[in-house]
C-alpha cells in the first residue's frame, strides 16, 4: 500500500491498472489534462473501492514546470510510493515524414516529456532509497519498421532511458519497470487499419499489476509479444529491409 | 477489421488547459447477433467514450437511425440495426456515485451487472432487480425494464430507479424520473432503446446480510402441481421460480422443480462462512470455444439432460445455502453457452398469461410444442406482480420462458402460440422476441398508442429505430 501518482490517468490503460492499484488499497493521485475525464475517473474509483482518490491537471508538453509539479504534488497529496507513466500519441508517420512538427510532437510527447517528469521524481526517490517507476514504452520500440518509425524511435528512446535509470537507482534500492504492450484495444489505435493479436486493456493492466508486485524489470504484454519481438529481433537486416510490415 | 468510417468529430476543450482535442469517433462495418444468434444483422458500429462523442454520433449522422446496445444479451433482433449504426455502450462503466449508507448507486448505461454486483455486495447492498445471467448492462436491463425471481413482490427495474439521464434525439440531455419528464421515464423503461440513449441511470439497492442465498428445492410431478405450490406460497418468499421438463408428456406434462428462495442471514450460514459473509470466490467458468457444426441439443439430448437434473436434485437436500451467484446466474458458468445451439441458433418464447385461464394457456402451449416434435429444451416458470404502464412487459399473471432450437416449422408453431395467446389476453416479452406479428403486438400491447406518442415527440423523425421496430412495422402507427 501506499502513494501512487499516475500520469496518463485517462488514458486506456491507466484506466483499469487503476482498479487494480486502489482494489489493493492504494491512495492514487491521477493526473491527466482533462478535468471532466479525471473527475470521472476518480468518482468511479472512490465508488468502487472506497479509497481516497486525488486529481491533478498535467501537460506533460509543459516541461519547465515539471520539477515544480512534482514538488507541490509531494507537499499536497505525500511522499509519493510510486508513479506510472501513461501517456503518449502513435501519431501518423507519413504526416511526420513529411512535417517536422509533426514528427517533433510524436517524439515530445513520447520521450522527452518523459524524461523531463521522470527524472526529478527519480532524484528524490534515490534520495529516499525507496520507489517504484514504472513507464509504459512499447514494443514498437525493440525495433524500427517503416510504417511507425518515428513513433518507435520514440519509444525506443523511452526504453533506454529506463534501462539506464535501472541501473542508476539500481543501489537505492528503487524498482524500476519498463512495460512494452503489443497492440491494446484503446482509443490510441482507434481508426487504424488492420492490427494483429488485439489485447484487451483489463488484461494488460492486470499483467502490469502483476510485474509491479514482482517488482519484474521488463515486461512484455501479453506476454506472447516477447517471442514475437525476439524472433523481429533476429531477422537479419539484409532481410528485414524486404519485409513489408 | 473492415472499413473504417469517422462518424464524427468533436472538439473537446481540455478545460482548465489551453490545448483542445480533437475525438473522432470511429465505427467498423460488422455483423451483430442477438443471444438466441437467429437474428443477425450488419451495420456500423461505434463504441463512444463519452457524452460528447454520443452527442456528436446523433448529430454528424442525421440520415441514418443510431440504436445503443449493451452487451447482446437480448435474444432477438432487439438489438440490432441492420445497415445503420450500432452505438455499442460497453466504454460507458464507471460508478458515479455509490451512498453505502443509504444503498443508493449511480452509474453509467454500459456498466454490466456483474461490475455493480462486485461493487456493491462487499457492501451489503444488492440488485433490486436481476435478471437470470449477470453479464448485460444496466442500460439495456432498463431499456427492457427486467423482471426477476422477486417480481411477484418487488416489481421490476424501474420500480426501483430514481432516475435517468437520456441522450435524446436533437442531442440534448434529458434527466428523467418519476416526476421530471415523467412521461419519457416511463417510455424509456421497456421501450427497447428507441427513446434514446441511457447515459446514466441511478437506483435504489436492497440491503443482504450476506452473499448466499437460502433456497428450497421442491419436485413436483406435473404442471397443476406446479402452479397450486406456488400459489400457495410464493408470498412467503422474495425469490420464486419454477424450472420445468418440457420434455415430459400425459401425466407427466408440465412436470418441474419449484424453487423458492431469500437472501440468507448471517446466523443461518454455516460457521465457516460466517466469519466473511459477503465474500465470494470468484465463479469458475468454461467457455464454448466456437460454434459447433451441429446443435447439441434437441429432444433427446433433452431429455437425458432433465432426467439427470431431476436424478441428480433428488440426492441434494430440500434446503440449500447456496451462492448469489449459483442461486440467480446458474447459466453464466458456461460462457457463451449459446453457441451449444449450433450454426441455426435458438429462440426463446416468453410471455404472460392473466391469472385466470393461465393454467389452461400455459397447457395448450406445451401441448402445441408437444406436438409440433419443438419442446422447449430449458424453459422456467412463475408469477408475476403488478406492472408498469406503456410497454413495460410484466403485469399479473404466470409467466413462461421456453428456449427453443430453431429447426423447419418452428415459425408455423409461434404463429400458432400467438394465437392461444391472444385468445387468452397474454403477451410476448419483446426483449426475448423475434417472431410476433405487427398485428400481434398491437393487440398485446393496447397501450402502444401512448408510447407511440411520446416517442414521436422527442424524436419526430425516428432517428432511433432497429430491426425489431421494423419488424414489427412500429413507425406505421397504430
Ligand atoms: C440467460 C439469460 C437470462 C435472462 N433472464 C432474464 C430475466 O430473468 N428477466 C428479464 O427481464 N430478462 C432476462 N434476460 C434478458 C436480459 O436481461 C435483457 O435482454 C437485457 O436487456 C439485456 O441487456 P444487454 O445490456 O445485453 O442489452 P442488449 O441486448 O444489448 O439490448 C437490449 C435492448 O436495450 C437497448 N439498450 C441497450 N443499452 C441501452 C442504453 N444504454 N440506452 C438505451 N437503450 C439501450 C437496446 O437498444 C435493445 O433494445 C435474460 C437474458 C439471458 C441471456
Ligand atoms: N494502445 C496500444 O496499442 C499501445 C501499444 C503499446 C504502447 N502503448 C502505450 O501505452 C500508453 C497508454 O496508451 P493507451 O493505449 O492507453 O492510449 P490512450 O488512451 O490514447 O492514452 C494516451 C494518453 O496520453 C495522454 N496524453 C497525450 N498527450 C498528452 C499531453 N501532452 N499531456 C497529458 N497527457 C497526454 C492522453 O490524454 P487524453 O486522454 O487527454 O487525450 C491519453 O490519456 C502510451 O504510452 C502508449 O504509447 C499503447
Amino acid at each position: 500500500m501506499g502513494n501512487w501518482l499516475i500520469l496518463g490517468a485517462t488514458s486506456g490503460i491507466a484506466i483499469p491498472l487503476n482498479r487494480e492499484l486502489a482494489k489493493r488499497g492504494n491512495r492514487l493521485l491521477l493526473a491527466a489534462r482533462d478535468q471532466e475525464r479525471l473527475d470521472i475517473v476518480k468518482n468511479d474509483l472512490h465508488a468502487r473501492f472506497n479509497v481516497e482518490v486525488q486529481t491533478e491537471l498535467f501537460d506533460a508538453l509543459d516541461h519547465i514546470n515539471h520539477p515544480a509539479f512534482i514538488d507541490r504534488v509531494e507537499q499536497e497529496f505525500g511522499h509519493l510510493d510510486g508513479v506510472v507513466w501513461a501517456i503518449g500519441i502513435l501519431g501518423k508517420q507519413k504526416q511526420a515524414e513529411e512535417d517536422y512538427k509533426k514528427a517533433y510532437a510524436i517524439i515530445d510527447a513520447n520521450y522527452l516529456s518523459a524524461v523531463s517528469i521522470l527524472e526529478p521524481i527519480a532524484e528524490k526517490f534515490q534520495k529516499r532509497k525507496t520507489g517504484q517507476i514504472i513507464a509504459i514504452s512499447s514494443v514498437a520500440g525493440d525495433r524500427g519498421r517503416a510504417t511507425n518509425y518515428i513513433y518507435g524511435s520514440a519509444k525506443a528512446g523511452l526504453s533506454a532511458y529506463m534501462q539506464g535509470l535501472r541501473q542508476r537507482l539500481a543501489k537505492s534500492g528503487v524498482h524500476v519497470m519498463t512495460v512494452k504492450p503489443g497492440v491494446v484495444d484503446t482509443k490510441m489505435i482507434e481508426g487504424e487499419e488492420t492490427m494483429p493479436f488485439i489485447a484487451k486493456p483489463d488484461k494488460v493492466a492486470l499483467e502490469i499489476m502483476n510485474g509491479i508486485q514482482k517488482r519484474r524489470e521488463v515486461i512484455y504484454t501479453p506476454g506472447l509479444w516477447r517471442f514475437i519481438m525476439i524472433s523481429l529481433r533476429h531477422i537479419p537486416e539484409f532481410l528485414f529491409k524486404r519485409l513489408s510490415f | 477489421m473492415n472499413h473504417l468510417e469517422e462518424i464524427s468529430a468533436i472538439k473537446v476543450s481540455g478545460n482548465g488547459n489551453h490545448r483542445s482535442v480533437m475525438k473522432p469517433l470511429y465505427a467498423e462495418n460488422k455483423e451483430l447477433e442477438g443471444w438466441g444468434r437467429s437474428n443477425r444483422a450488419n451495420s456500423d458500429v461505434a463504441h463512444p467514450t463519452d457524452q460528447h462523442q454520443l452527442q456528436g454520433s446523433i448529430h454528424h449522422t442525421y440520415d441514418r437511425t443510431i440504436l445503443a446496445r449493451g452487451e447482446g444479451r437480448s435474444y432477438g433482433d432487439a438489438s440490432l440495426n441492420g445497415g445503420n449504426i450500432t452505438l455499442q455502450m460497453e466504454k460507458f462503466d464507471y460508478v458515479i456515485e455509490f451512498d453505502r449508507e443509504r444503498g443508493i448507486f449511480t452509474c453509467e448505461g454500459g456498466m454490466t451487472l456483474k461490475a455493480i454486483l462486485e461493487t456493491v455486495v462487499p457492501a451489503g447492498w444488492f440488485l433490486p432487480v436481476t435478471p437470470g445471467t449477470q453479464y448485460p448492462t444496466i442500460g439495456g436491463c432498463f431499456a427492457c425494464d427486467v423482471h426477476g425471481k422477486n417480481h411477484h413482490v418487488a416489481g421490476s427495474l424501474v420500480k426501483h430507479t430514481h432516475w435517468i439521464e437520456l441522450v435524446v434525439a436533437n442531442g440534448e440531455i434529458i434527466h428523467c424520473s418519476h416526476d421530471e419528464f415523467s412521461d419519457l421515464f416511463y417510455a424509456t423503461a421497456g421501450g427497447m432503446g428507441l427513446t434514446g440513449v441511457i447515459n446514466k441511470i441511478c437506483f435504489e439497492l436492497q440491503p443482504i446480510e450476506s452473499a448466499y442465498i437460502a433456497a428450497e428445492y421442491f419436485l413436483c410431478k406435473n404442471l397443476s402441481v406446479v402452479m397450486r405450490l406456488l400459489e400457495a406460497y410464493d408470498h412467503k418468499y422474495p425469490y420464486s421460480v419454477a424450472w420445468m421438463d418440457c420434455v415430459a408428456s400425459g401425466d407427466n406434462l408440465g412436470r418441474g422443480q419449484v424453487i423458492f428462495g431469500e437472501h440468507a442471514k448471517k446466523e443461518q450460514l454455516p460457521e465457516n462462512l460466517q466469519e466473511n459473509p459477503l465474500h465470494l470466490n470468484q465463479q469458475r467458468t468454461i467457455a464454448v470455444p466456437f460454434v459447433p457444426p451441429i446443435s447439441f441439443v434437441n429432444p433427446f439430448t433433452t431429455m437425458i439432460f432433465n432426467q439427470t437434473k431431476i436424478f441428480m436434485d433428488r440426492m441434494n437436500p430440500r434446503k440449500r445455502i447456496e451462492s448469489h451467484i449459483n442461486y440467480f446466474y446458474p447459466l453464466d458458468s458456461v460462457r457463451r453457452w449459446n453457441r451449444l445451439y449450433g450454426p441455426p441458433g435458438f429462440i426463446q418464447y416468453q410471455f404472460v398469461v392473466p391469472n385466470e385461464g393461465g393454467g389452461n394457456a400455459i397447457t395448450e402451449i406445451l401441448q402445441t410444442a408437444l406436438n409440433h416434435g419443438h419442446p422447449s429444451s430449458l424453459a422456467v416458470l412463475k408469477r408475476f406482480g403488478e406492472g408498469q404502464p406503456l410497454l413495460s412487459f410484466p403485469r399479473p399473471g404466470w409467466i413462461l420462458a421456453m428456449d427453443i432450437p430453431v429447426r423447419a416449422g418452428l415459425f408455423r408453431m409461434t404463429a400458432e402460440f400467438e394465437k392461444i395467446l391472444l385468445e387468452y389476453d397474454g403477451r410476448v416479452y419483446l426483449a426475448k422476441d423475434s417472431c410476433l406479428s405487427p398485428e400481434g403486438f398491437r393487440q398485446m400491447y393496447p397501450e402502444f398508442e401512448g408510447w407511440l406518442n411520446i416517442k414521436e415527440k422527442y424524436d419526430p423523425e425516428w432517428r432511433f429505430n432497429s430491426d425489431q421496430a421494423n419488424r414489427l412495422k412500429l413507425r406505421e402507427g397504430i
